[in-house]
């Protein structure tokens, strides 16, 4: 499978969507600010961020919903906000906080928008519907949080797009239908689609993204490629002595340490591939009791963005 | 460059209809009612000065169509249905978020909000018309002497009235991106108009006409006969203005969406 996925990442070269220095200040800090990055095609670009970091209002951007401040977004080379119908008509976007119209059913809606997208064939969206275990035919205002989300979902993906922008996709969704979607997208990267996701769960980009945007307070503060998370060549270990001292004397030496807690004999230790002869000299003249693995995942990375950038802060 | 949805405009229509066909429906019935009650009420062909005693004297049909259509009923209902579709056609659907469907689709913001404000306006001009005709249908039907010419002038000035008052639901409803501010322009404005203009007629509070929009539907002056022209001609180009802005703010502005 990864095989596969490298060979789709080696054909990442047409920039399907570019959000270039893009401004916009609601004030009070808040907004983005000169924020820039690029998607490419075929790529599985996750946005990550907490609430309020500037996630949707970028993505509002991109729709054509807002006019840039200063700075531009643009989709398959065109200016989302001068050609939002041209850009439309290729996009599918699911957004972060779903509002239906009232007295209508599902599949009434979901005929609706494809009658305003000039689709003939609902088979794609009946497909999505059984994919999903969604029942369209309830009325909207009925449906719990969760059936509304799949059939936001089945508006995004039913028509095709190449590209598809989704505001926070699994929310409300149960941990089965989460591993469904994120099945959906594997199968939609297959066929060759751009997708740019923002999410605050580390777990479904990890599992979705290949390249991850970390956005903070309206600026971009990391871009990472999954694949360095995955094949990482530091790696944390936490080993245990049988002593105290010898805890202590570890940590002295010229390792890089990242954590310790000698009361418990346990000293953190990030060791890279290269580092091995010379840490396994060293254990070998003390007494370890266990060493075990921390997998570095990108919630670690993000967190480790996320202090590093507030300790800058103070420092400034 | 295509400026209507057909798909927008069946969604406005099937919307807003039942409140359309209720709003009209029960003028309409009140007309049909006041028409079939009234012949032995009034003279008849206007015959002016010559009251009956007991009657409700020297009133004509056109008279009691003024006072009870086009000063009261019908000018209420049409602002109730003209404040709650401008609210629900444009700033309900940005405020709750609904329009983001809409608009992620090859149909554009320009298409949405002319298909809208057609929709809007053809349906306030059908409710007038509509009134109008069952009027003017009842009042043949019973043989109630009406001034046709007079009756549709009223009419046409109710029609623009209309459109006027609309204008300014339209627009609030362009400008606002939350429901509750735009009802407070949308609907605040012709009711305080509304009011502004029944208080006027109170001795002493002569000037408050001066600041009302209804003192351009000058019902008194097309009956007898005086000048009403620039009134009408002003309460086109107020509404024309008001969807002009609408309009435009519409298409320039970001959506919360």
């Amino acid at each position: 499978m990864r095989e596969k996925t490298d060979k789709i990442a080696g054909t990442f070269d047409e920039e399907i969507i570019r959000v270039k220095n893009l401004t916009k200040d609601y004030g009070q800090n808040r907004g983005v600010f000169d924020i820039s990055f690029n998607v490419k095609k075929g790529e599985i670009f996750g946005f990550l961020g907490p609430n309020g970091a500037g996630k949707t209002t970028t993505i509002r951007h991109l729709l054509g919903f807002s006019r840039p401040q200063s700075g531009a977004t643009e989709i398959l080379g065109l200016d989302c906000w001068k050609h939002p119908e041209k850009v439309q008509e290729r996009l599918g976007y699911l957004a972060g906080e779903i509002a239906f119209p009232d007295n209508m059913t599902g599949w009434q809606f979901i005929k609706q928008i494809a009658e305003r997208r000039g689709m003939s064939d609902l088979k794609p969206a009946q497909d999505l519907c059984e994919y999903f275990q969604l029942k369209p035919h309830g009325e909207l205002k009925r449906m719990s949080k969760g059936m509304k989300q799949k059939t936001a979902l089945v508006i995004a993906f039913m028509h095709d797009a190449d590209t598809i922008i989704l505001d926070e996709p699994t929310s409300g969704l149960d941990p089965l239908m989460q591993d469904r979607f994120c099945q959906l997208v594997a199968r939609e990267k297959t066929k060759g689609k751009t997708i740019l996701m923002s999410s605050h769960m580390f777990d479904e980009v990890e599992k979705t993204c290949d390249r991850v945007a970390i956005i903070k307070q309206g600026k971009i503060i990391a871009q990472i490629g999954m694949n360095e998370i995955k094949h990482n060549k530091d790696k944390e270990y936490e080993i245990r002595f049988k002593t105290k001292e010898q805890a202590e004397s570890f940590a002295k030496l010229k390792f890089r340490i990242t954590g310790e807690k000698f009361e418990k004999n346990r000293v953190n230790v990030l060791i890279n591939n290269a580092e091995w002869d010379v840490v396994i000299a060293e254990i070998h003249k003390r007494n370890v009791e266990y060493m075990s693995e921390i997998k570095f995942t990108l919630e670690k990375y993000f967190m480790n963005y996320y202090k590093e950038d507030d300790k800058n802060e103070a420092a400034v | 460059m295509k400026l209507l949805s057909k798909s927008e405009l069946k969604q406005s229509f099937r919307n807003n209809r039942g409140l359309w066909m209720i709003m009209t429906g029960v003028v309409c019935f009140f007309v049909v009612v006041m028409t079939a009650v009234m012949p032995g009420m009034i003279d008849s062909g206007g015959a002016a000065g010559q009251g009956r005693p007991g009657g409700m004297g020297n009133v004509t049909m056109l008279e009691m169509y003024r006072n009870m259509i086009f000063g009261m009923m019908g000018i209420i209902l049409m602002l109730i249905y003209a404040i709650a579709t401008g609210n629900k056609l444009v700033v309900n659907e940005v405020d709750r978020g609904t329009m983001s469907f809409t608009l992620n689709t090859p149909v554009t913001r320009r298409q949405v909000i002319f298909s809208k404000a057609l929709f809007y306006i053809v349906s306030l001009v059908t409710m007038c018309v509509t009134i109008g005709l069952v009027a003017s249908g009842m009042s043949a039907l019973m043989g109630v002497g009406l001034d046709y010419g007079k009756f549709w002038l009223l009419i046409s000035g109710f029609t623009l009235y209309g459109l006027a008052v609309s204008g300014i639901c339209f627009a609030a409803s362009c400008w606002f991106d939350k429901s509750g501010q735009a009802l407070m322009i949308g609907a605040g404005l012709p009711v305080a108009f509304f009011v502004l203009n029944s208080l006027s007629s109170l001795d002493g509070l002569g000037f408050l006409k001066y600041f009302s929009l209804n003192t351009l539907f000058d019902t008194a002056a097309v009956v007898s006969g005086g000048s009403f022209a620039g009134a009408f001609i002003a309460m086109f180009a107020i509404a024309m203005a008001l969807y002009i802005a609408g309009i435009n703010k519409f298409l320039k502005k970001d959506l919360p969406l």
